[in-house]
């Protein structure tokens, strides 16, 4: 995609790295979803992600994405959902 | 289409960085065009990790299974991500004989005493684990049946299975 080339950093395993404004190390040029790095690998989170970040581009709001406290759930035969901290975290 | 009506202009090509505002399309007939933006997001999503061992050619990824043509038999998934746990449990309730390569735990950043719990299920349901072993390298055996050979402590084993499946985590 020519990312490092223009300047944006990725890690080794091609995730490119962005901050809490879903911000790339090129101003202008952002990522948001699985792509990050570090972020949850989660559909609901990346399409909030982006409504938040075209509100701030387009001057209708301030708010950055959060990921803490995002629900998830395993889909094992016996299945786990799970929100907050695990015990080992907490 | 939604984005026509809203005036969005929709490019299915491949693109490329030329500098921080322009983009070089290329379209499956290999003609290119460049594009300007002011903002540019990259929303391109990740895929499947690839194993670094001799004969990845002959595994499979979570993508891959759902397009099998035939069933897959014998699996080994390897890796304890709630990917190859999920895998694991869905082949087994089909009737496949499962096996599931684990390095250390099971599923990382899930609270362990319930990631347990889970492994204590699928384990019920007849999915067997290989615990603390990694895969060194995958042969072809006969029909097409996949050699695996791997690490456990210091033991070297083998086994055979007629599907492999990574899900060792994903990258973009």
């Amino acid at each position: 995609m020519g990312l490092e080339e223009v300047g944006v950093k990725t890690e080794k395993n091609g995730k490119v790295i962005a901050g809490d404004d879903d911000k790339t190390a090129v101003p202008n040029i952002y990522a948001i979803g699985d792509v990050c790095a570090g972020r949850l690998e989660l559909t609901p989170t990346a399409i909030l992600a982006g409504r938040l970040l075209a509100a701030r581009l387009f001057g209708k709001g301030k708010r950055l994405m959060s990921y803490k406290y995002v629900p998830t759930t395993v889909f094992t035969p016996v299945e786990y959902g799970s929100c907050g901290w695990s015990q080992e975290d907490a | 289409m939604l984005f026509r009506n809203e005036k969005i202009e929709y490019f299915n090509k491949k693109g490329k960085l030329l500098d921080p505002h322009r983009i070089e399309l290329t379209d499956k007939d290999g003609k290119k065009e460049v594009v300007t933006a002011k903002n540019i997001l990259i929303a391109t999503g990740g895929r499947p990790a690839d194993p670094e061992i001799p004969g990845k050619e002959h595994s499979i990824t979570s993508d891959d299974i759902f397009w099998l043509k035939k069933k897959p038999g014998k699996t080994l998934c390897v890796g304890a991500s709630y990917i190859s746990l999920e895998c694991a449990g869905f082949l087994r309730a089909l009737g496949m004989d499962v096996t599931v390569m684990v390095r250390s735990i099971l599923l990382r950043g899930f609270d362990q005493q319930i990631a347990n719990k889970i492994g204590e299920h699928l384990d019920a349901q007849g999915v067997k684990f290989i615990k603390k072993a990694v895969p060194i390298s995958i042969t072809l055996g006969q029909n097409g049946q996949k050699i695996v050979k791997y690490k456990q402590g210091e033991q070297e084993l083998e086994e055979v299975f007629d599907t492999v499946l990574f899900a060792i985590g994903r990258s973009a």
